[in-house]
């Protein structure tokens, strides 16, 4: 008896080491998860930008094609995080007709850019040329989070044709102090000086992009997803989601200065 | 290595017990090798940091103390939480009890704790895993706390500390930066500046390359639909008529009235129109016309009642006649009244 209890110690101080070890690996080495993995290929570049189309996996069932516009901060794979969990796959197999522009990675030659290049150049010409590669009249523009800001300021000057849908999802439209929050306190002008960041920095690093979006909610993001980490680790629960998750909050690109200092008057 | 860590070390991943109280040990140690060290380095201070850690130091020695009394307790996660709750408070309090709290957050913290420790040694049977009793803690905190640090991040004091933390920074990355290109300047070493502004060029390049294939785009679409239109433009001529259908055609235009036939169609109608309006007027008229008729027929009727006037004044002179003549004058009456009738009746 003495010698099972034993046995049954070891293997549960082995089995926590090891659970230990996991998660210890992934707060220091940052979570790994294959994302964006629908096939696609690039169909034009402009800069660092890049349109995608999504293979279809069924015949065509509806004649006007999607484009994905995600945030300027954002990797393209947020919108195809991983399969089972990703819009981009769930869109092409319902037979939409599936583009993705990837803004890519500024460098420090992009510091200059603003949203007037984005909005009235990279946009237009991608929306042109999805519908040359659609044989399209129409398009559907779906735009997430900052993205979904930019498409609405296209749509806002481009209002008629070939724009027939506009699709917003969390995007923030209402910039008045009352309606943000901490977040408007903190990149109110007393308290920040964007010239004097872009001045030193060029691109605003991610890390501190990153770290004014998390302190909005500092315990749930520097805590509360390490706890969740632990208990799905600890008892053994799936991790594909939250690693996916995980890269998501913590892979962000530099944001253009001169745009970020737009976005944050 | 001792062989005292040896002999520990080989007995120790056998029993949970062991296990526990060495972890304590160890730790412990560690704290109280900081404390010491650090105390030492902060005698003659008589700051926060110091009194918080002479309280840590006072707190980690009673709580091996009480390991070293009965390990057993604190195999009882009831006992165990009380034992921490008890140590780590009395350090947070001490903290808040120097004075040394400025945002008021130690307090704010302490709090919580106290709660915590009423919610957690009130409910369920507690779990024995320190993850899960983490998350417990943590479920049953996190909110209150996330108050707490937001309020915290709103206030004032906060956001007025964050503003010259970030210009430091700035400035020192500036400094940074500014020096290392200096330096590989004078090393003859392209900076990141340089290959800003070659990666600039090739971007102005392809900005270029980019307007021709939109030229050359519009272009083929204006050709496309010129060609579209010359073939539409062959095909509805191909049904255009060909010489015989034109021949028939004009033919058949012959046939169609000219506009000097059109314009006296035109003017007759407008003659018809008129005649029209002549037999409505004569309808009228003839209203009219019948009125006069009326007036006529009263007029001839006036005459006869005239003409019977004076055969009455001439019978009333024929009364008036002597008695002799009554006889041959009655036989006279008689007559005249017939032909007065007979030329009523003519008239």
């Amino acid at each position: 008896m003495a010698t099972t209890n034993t046995t049954s110690s070891a293997v549960d101080i082995e089995s926590m080491s090891s659970k230990y070890a996991k998660g210890m690996r992934i707060i220091l080495e940052g979570a790994k998860s294959d994302t964006g993995k629908t096939p696609k290929e690039v169909i034009w570049t402009k800069n660092k930008a890049k349109l995608y189309r999504y293979e279809p996996t069924l015949e065509k069932r509806f004649p006007v094609p999607i484009l994905l516009i995600y945030a300027l901060i954002n990797r393209s794979y947020v919108l195809d995080l991983m399969p089972g969990n990703s819009l981009v796959e769930y869109l092409t197999h319902k037979g939409f007709d599936v583009y993705l522009l990837d803004w890519g990675t500024p460098g420090e030659e992009d510091k200059h850019l603003t949203f007037d290049n984005y909005v009235l150049d990279y946009i237009p010409r991608a929306v042109k040329k999805v519908l040359s590669s659609s044989h399209a009249q129409d398009i559907t523009l779906l735009g997430f989070c900052m993205g979904g800001t930019m498409t609405a300021m296209y749509a806002s000057l481009f209002p008629g044709k070939p724009l027939k849908n506009l699709i917003l999802l969390t995007a923030p439209t209402d910039f008045t102090p009352e309606t943000i929050g901490l977040y408007g306190l903190m990149t109110s002008e007393k308290y920040l000086n964007p010239d004097l960041l872009v001045d030193a920095f060029g691109n605003i690093p991610a890390d501190l992009v990153d770290t004014g979006n998390r302190l909005v909610k500092p315990v749930t993001n520097y805590v509360g997803t390490y706890v969740t980490m632990w208990d799905r680790i600890m008892h053994d629960k799936p991790m594909q989601t939250w690693l996916a998750m995980n890269k998501w909050v913590n892979d962000g690109v530099p944001f253009a200065g001169d745009t970020f200092t737009q976005w944050i008057r | 290595m001792s062989s005292e860590t040896n002999s520990q070390n080989s007995a120790a991943p056998t029993d949970p017990l062991e296990l526990w109280k060495l972890w304590n040990e160890t730790t412990s140690k560690v704290w109280l090798n900081a404390v010491q060290s650090s105390t030492e380095a902060t005698t003659k201070s008589s700051s926060l940091y110091s009194s918080w850690i002479q309280s840590v130091g006072e707190s980690v020695n009673k709580a091996q103390e009480q390991v070293h009394v009965n390990p057993f307790q604190l195999m009882n996660a009831k006992d165990a939480w009380k034992t921490w709750f008890d140590t780590t408070m009395e350090i947070w309090r001490k903290a808040v009890q120097t004075g040394g709290d400025p945002l008021g957050l130690t307090r704010q913290w302490l709090t919580l704790m106290e709660e915590a420790q009423q919610k957690l040694i009130a409910g369920s049977p507690l779990q024995t895993d320190p993850f899960t009793l983490f998350k417990e803690w943590y479920d049953a905190t996190s909110e209150q706390w996330s108050k707490v640090v937001e309020e915290t991040l709103s206030s004032k004091q906060f956001l007025e500390s964050t503003r010259p933390l970030l210009e430091s920074h700035a400035s020192i990355t500036a400094a940074f930066r500014h020096a290392n290109e200096e330096y590989f300047k004078h090393l003859q070493l392209p900076t990141i500046t340089d290959v800003a502004n070659v990666a600039q060029l090739v971007i102005n390049l392809e900005e270029k390359v980019d307007t021709i294939e939109d030229s050359l785009e519009n272009f083929e679409l204006t050709n496309q639909a010129t060609l579209e239109s010359l073939a539409h433009l062959e095909q509805r001529l191909d049904q255009v008529a060909t010489a015989e259908v034109v021949a028939s055609l004009e033919q058949r235009l012959n046939k169609v009235a000219t506009i000097e036939m059109v314009t006296g169609l035109e003017q007759q109608l407008n003659q018809v129109a008129k005649a029209e309006v002549v037999a409505s007027l004569e309808q009228r008229l003839n209203q009219v016309a019948t009125i006069e008729i009326v007036a006529g027929l009263e007029q001839r009727l006036n005459q006869v009642e005239s003409k019977l006037d004076k055969v009455l004044a001439a019978l009333e002179k024929l009364e008036e006649r002597p008695a002799e003549h009554t006889q041959s004058s009655n036989a006279a009456r008689k007559t005249p009244k017939k032909s007065v009738s007979q030329q009523e009746v003519q008239e």
